[in-house]
């Protein structure tokens, strides 16, 4: 073989082998874990008023409802600047504000808690940036520069004026360090719940009680038990204080120290979550308590009675609690 | 195949006689065929030291090829592929500049080419005796060494992101990008159509056509690097004919290149033309862009034939059986400064295709290691409270560490070896 022709025997090889082929197009399903939350608002300033329009849920509620949101801000009118209308697309339902929100849009059924706030302040909060801020607390995430929001507003001309569009996602949780929302609703009642739940049959709601928000009272023939759920602040005391708590004033038990706390906790799992739950049987009463940290409260889901309707209903508060699911 | 063939040249007297060794060993009787004549090219001495050449040329202007380039890039392209195509520049030590490129084997070719002639050498020259075990041993680690360097070229290493009191399913990578269509089928799955970064960054200016695709996707431009303006500040001219980019322009960053002291994240962007597939027309020419991902910006929503789909320019994803829950991250400071003083994520990693379900609590120096995957604390999630975990995957992670083991060993066994007959040889 000739030298030359032996050299093409290695460097043709090679050149075939430098040729990266296109890497193919890729098609697949795969499961989702986790929702965002997404935001949209508009803030539209009106003679002495600045106007704000705000609408939450979560990405999948939200994607159906851009146009419809666009299509309503564009249908707004300031004949009257104090009292704007507006054309509601099907299905929305609009009922007066409490406090400082002029009005509120049901957006679907109420339990979805789908809401378009409306409210008006003051030409004091006509700082854009403080006010997307603001927003970006409230859907968990950081408040950033003036000049990296650019991206998330959308400068728009309105019928009724020229406007802020604002479009975005987040975890959905309150940032630490963030005060409550200018103009916010007030906190939640037993009506408006931040989570979901599936009472089990035969579960009574009754009047809520002392902190209580959401109450129920259970029956095994005649002896009783009341299920509450409660929502303190981060200063709730450690878990060791609670339960304490419920052994001195509930089961009229001696209190207990770390180590025996240890060993009588258990673990309740909720979803991908787990929960301290203890199951404190005194002779006053049994207990069952849950204690379920958010990140800027603590919530206590407990039954309290005779000790037959505890045991009776032990399963159905572990299913209560598991139904649980807080909305972001 | 002529003796020219085997020994071309005058060769030193010394190369000739190793080359020969393995025929004329004592007890190795004399061999012929054209296998054996090939297994003795392949051995040849003069083989390897070309090889060493090759080498070194490679790693020098591999190492010069960085001063334009990001490290990555020239990894993939110079060291860990068959063949690179050198350009003029780096070859001249930048004295020519000119688009002339030179053909050179890539460091897997010469990679493998030197195991060949190692494993050959020891068939041909190399007896299996006591004498000669510490080289076998010696050389036994550089071939694991060396497998070890293709084994890691398969190595994953990425991030996961998970904000407070949410879910991941996939890790995402650092370097490589991907175009993604997502249509979301249900509450619990999605579908995606991906184009890697690579494609899109390879475009000739026609479009994509895959029937896999819902639309023709034309890559008008893809920049590597990039930042963000406001359209009416920024002067070039605006390639987007729909969505966010009528209100912000991609604009062109150098290439985070190897010298760069800041190894600062290229953060890529792209303009594509979606275009239908049965009439060819334009559905809007979009900008989607890594910033967008990064700041949590909803994505664009292209609908086709009543189906809508999200359009995003993300970091590649490799999805995962199991899910990590990150329940809670605390971030403390040192007292009365923003020091951090220790990340923590506690987590609660759960595999339905095992029935994993525990708490695992991620902090420095303690690592969660699972499937393979090793999730160190990072960082903290930059859009809100949360954390970002570095996820390692090695599987030749200890193939160094025994290599290195074995030359030692080899080394020590023969210059033991070679001690000890001087020694005996002196008593003698």
């Amino acid at each position: 073989m000739v030298p030359r022709r032996r050299w093409l025997c290695v460097l043709v090889p090679l050149c075939l082998a430098g040729c990266r082929e296109d890497e193919p197009i890729v098609k697949q399903t795969v499961p989702r874990v986790s929702v965002m939350q997404r935001f949209f608002g508009a803030i539209l300033p009106k003679g002495e008023k600045i106007w704000f329009f705000k609408l939450v849920g979560t990405e999948d509620d939200m994607a159906e409802l851009q146009e419809p949101f666009d299509e309503f801000l564009k249908s707004i009118d300031f004949t009257d600047p104090l009292k704007p209308k507006w054309k509601l697309p099907k299905g929305w339902i609009e009922e007066v504000g409490k406090e400082m929100r002029y009005k509120t849009i049901h957006i679907g059924p109420k339990e979805k808690k789908l809401d378009l706030s409306v409210t008006a302040l003051g030409l004091e909060a006509e700082d854009v940036t403080e006010n997307v801020n603001r927003w970006r607390a409230q859907i968990g995430l950081v408040a950033f520069h003036k000049r990296d929001l650019e991206p998330f507003l959308r400068k728009v001309d309105l019928p009724a004026g020229p406007a802020i569009v604002v479009d975005m996602i987040g975890p959905g949780a309150v940032a630490q360090g963030k005060g409550p929302p200018m103009g916010a609703p007030p906190r939640p009642g037993p009506d408006a719940l931040p989570f979901k739940y599936e009472a089990p049959k035969g579960w009574e709601k009754i009047a809520n009680i002392t902190l209580s928000v959401l109450t129920f009272q259970v029956k095994e023939g005649d002896k009783k038990a009341r299920v509450t759920v409660s929502e303190l602040g981060k200063k709730s005391g450690s878990l060791l204080d609670n339960v304490n708590r419920w052994r001195r004033d509930y089961a009229g038990l001696p209190e207990i120290n770390e180590t025996q706390l240890a060993k009588d906790v258990q673990e309740l799992a909720v979803g991908l979550e787990s929960f301290k739950y203890v199951d404190i049987d005194g002779p006053k009463q049994r207990i069952l308590g849950v204690v379920w940290p958010r990140p800027d409260s603590t919530y206590f889901f407990k039954m309290a009675g005779h000790t037959d309707a505890v045991e009776k209903h032990k399963k159905n508060f572990e299913t209560f609690v598991k139904s649980v699911q807080f909305g972001g | 195949m002529s003796s020219t063939a085997t020994q071309p040249g005058p060769a030193p007297a010394s190369l000739k006689e190793a080359d020969m060794k393995g025929a004329l060993v004592p007890g190795n009787k004399p061999r012929a065929g054209l296998a054996w004549r090939i297994l003795q090219i392949c051995a040849s001495l003069r083989v390897t030291v070309v090889l060493f050449v090759l080498s070194f040329l490679l790693v020098f202007w591999g190492t010069w090829a960085q001063r334009d380039e990001s490290i990555w890039a020239v990894v993939n392209s110079y060291f860990r592929w068959w063949f690179v195509w050198i350009p003029l520049k780096p070859l001249t030590l930048e004295l020519i500049d000119l688009p002339v490129y030179i053909p050179f084997p890539g460091g897997w070719t010469i990679g493998s080419l030197l195991m060949i002639n190692l494993l050959a050498a020891h068939a041909v020259r190399f007896k299996l005796t006591w004498k000669r075990s510490g080289i076998i041993l010696l050389h036994s680690g550089i071939v694991l060494m060396m497998l070890g360097e293709f084994v890691a070229a398969f190595q994953i290493e990425g991030r996961m992101s998970i904000p407070e009191g949410h879910s991941s399913n996939f890790i995402e990578s650092d370097r490589t990008m991907e175009l993604a269509l997502v249509r979301r089928l249900n509450d619990k799955e999605q579908e995606e159509i991906l184009i890697s970064g690579s494609r899109l960054r390879q475009h000739d200016g026609k479009p994509i056509v895959d029937p896999q695709l819902p639309f023709d996707v034309e890559v008008v431009r893809y920049l590597v690097n990039s930042d963000l303006g406001p359209a009416d500040l920024v002067s070039q001219p605006n390639l987007a004919t729909v969505g966010i980019g009528l209100r912000q322009v991609a604009v062109e960053k150098s290439e985070t290149t190897g010298v760069d002291p800041t190894q600062a994240v290229e953060i890529a962007s792209a303009y594509v033309n979606l275009k239908r597939k049965d009439t060819g027309e334009s559905l809007g020419t979009y900008l989607v862009s890594a910033w967008f991902s990064y700041l949590l910006m909803p994505p664009e929503t292209v609908t086709v034939d009543g189906k809508k789909y999200d359009i995003s320019l993300r970091n590649k994803r490799a999805y995962k059986p199991y899910t990590i829950h990150l329940t809670r991250f605390t971030h403390d400071k040192y007292p009365g400064t923003e020091i951090p003083k220790n990340y923590q994520s506690d987590v609660r990693l759960v595999d339905p295709t095992t029935g994993e379900n525990r708490l695992v609590k991620i902090y420095m120096n303690n690592p969660l290691r699972y499937e393979g995957e090793t999730f160190y604390q990072a960082s903290l999630y930059p859009m809100g409270k949360g954390t970002v975990l570095q996820v390692v995957r090695n599987p030749g992670w200890l193939m160094p560490y025994f290599s290195t083991a074995m030359v030692t060993l080899g080394m020590l066994v023969h210059f033991g070896i070679m001690l000890v007959n001087f020694v005996n040889r002196r008593l003698a």
